[in-house]
């Protein structure tokens, strides 16, 4: 199961041979994007839905004398936005952070899956219900947690997330984000980004290096920030999140 | 329950109860000098959440200083940096964390309502360095600069400087004042280290 959007779904539900083949099928227009580059732009028309397979992206948003805010990540195995299609023009940009590969999913194709397949559909409802489950934390993160509960939290949700999709190193993964573009994403300024990751790493809590976060101790940042993993809704067939499986193979 | 968890424990009830004699504080303050009741409603809740912030800081090594001020600042959605901050890496005990987290919510709010962070041109120093004879006393100041008409406005020492005066003393063995200048706030606070800092281990 190369597909990382496979992987993710069975977080959900376990697909049938069929469902994972025209998945498969489906995600075969792939487009490579630089560091920097844009995958797609805020006013481009928004054509086909994309899927994550490889790197790491966001989307954000640009006002006009330059600030910019970072409202999502993309790890690996996301689609930035199942039914984009409907509109018609793109209300804000997604950026690949590192050198990414993208799937493109035709309107027809994803019309066409959810046509044919109802387990597969209830399971992209279900990575939909995520993503917006997502979007409510990181308004909570802004609009009520301080600068080390909201950088914890943010953590804490990526490694689940890498996890979810295999792509966690024990409890480490990838966090190939300046300063600031963390500060773009907590709403801190880089001042405080930088005294807040120096606290975190004095508590001896992660480090960060070379564009890899290490969690040294995970309970203790996820009491530091109440983080709890319920929101993520990785818990098919089994109480704990299936990363957690996977780590002791 | 080993000896760390039982001294964690007892640092945690002294905690408790020094956060409720706060709470009773400000809510003493309250009915005191509530004049209007929606003023005085926003200002309790603006306090019970700086008490809130303590509590639920962590106590085990201490509250890095220049952390402290700047979340403060972002807990009532100050975007803008202070003009200067900068001073030695400080690390203040459980007690003295409280009380500055405290007087920087009044600082913070007071130079939103009329000083320094309500006007584009004005400026906010916040500094601190060590003094005395073997770097005894942490020495902090609070000052803004180029505020217009500050001196007119309704400034007056209430609760803020109730807290500098008295509990900086009472609590922390340390001195603090607050000065409304035409210019802005001057506030300069003197605190015994060996009441107030954690020695780095």
């Amino acid at each position: 199961m190369n597909n990382p959007l496979l992987r993710k779904l069975a977080n959900f539900t376990q697909l049938s041979e069929d469902e994972s083949n025209a998945v498969n099928e489906c995600s075969q227009d792939v487009r490579e994007f630089a560091a920097g580059e844009d995958v797609i732009s805020q006013g481009d028309r928004t054509g086909g839905v994309k899927l994550l397979l490889d790197g790491f992206a966001c989307r954000y948003k640009v006002l006009e004398d330059g600030r910019r805010q970072i409202v999502a990540y993309f790890v690996p195995g996301d689609l930035c936005d199942l039914r984009v299609f409907i509109l018609k023009r793109m209300d804000h940009s997604i950026g690949a952070v590192v050198a990414s590969k993208v799937a493109t999913i035709s309107p027809e194709n994803i019309l066409m899956l959810t046509h044919t397949y109802p387990t597969l559909t209830r399971a992209l409802w279900w990575s939909t219900l995520v993503e917006e489950a997502i979007a409510r934390e990181w308004l909570v993160n802004v609009g009520q947690r301080d600068a080390l509960e909201r950088t914890a939290h943010l953590f804490c949700e990526l490694l689940y997330r890498f996890r979810a999709v295999g792509l966690n190193q024990g409890n480490s993964c990838t966090l190939p984000l300046t300063q600031v573009e963390l500060a773009e994403t907590l709403g801190l300024s880089s001042v405080h980004v930088n005294r807040t990751l120096q606290e975190l790493r004095r508590r001896n809590l992660i480090t960060l290096e070379g564009g890899t976060l290490t969690i040294q101790d995970l309970d203790e940042l996820k009491e530091l920030s109440f983080f709890n993993p319920d929101y993520l809704h990785l818990d098919y067939g089994n109480d704990k999140p299936r990363g957690e499986e996977r780590e002791g193979n | 329950m080993t000896l760390s968890e039982l001294a964690d424990s007892a640092e945690s009830r002294h905690r408790t109860r020094r956060l409720l004699s706060m709470v009773r504080l400000i809510t003493g303050h309250v009915t005191a000098h509530g004049a209007d009741a929606q003023d005085s409603e926003l200002h309790l809740a603006g306090r019970v959440g700086a008490v809130g912030r303590a509590a639920a800081a962590p106590m085990a090594g201490g509250t890095d200083l220049e952390l402290l001020v700047l979340d403060e600042l972002l807990a009532q959605g100050v975007q803008r940096a202070p003009t200067v901050l900068t001073g030695p890496e400080i690390r203040l005990n459980a007690k003295s964390a409280e009380l500055m987290r405290l007087v920087l919510h009044e600082l913070v709010t007071n130079a939103i309502k009329f000083g320094a962070l309500s006007q584009s041109q004005s400026q906010l120093r916040v500094i601190w360095w060590m003094i005395g004879p073997a770097s005894s006393r942490l020495h902090f100041e609070w000052a803004e600069d180029g505020v217009r008409a500050a001196a007119e406005t309704g400034r007056h020492a209430g609760f803020g400087s109730h807290v500098l005066k008295r509990l900086i003393a009472s609590e922390l063995h340390g001195s603090g004042d607050m000065q409304f200048l035409a210019k802005g706030v001057l506030c300069i606070i003197e605190i015994p280290s060996g009441e107030a800092l954690i020695q780095d281990e």
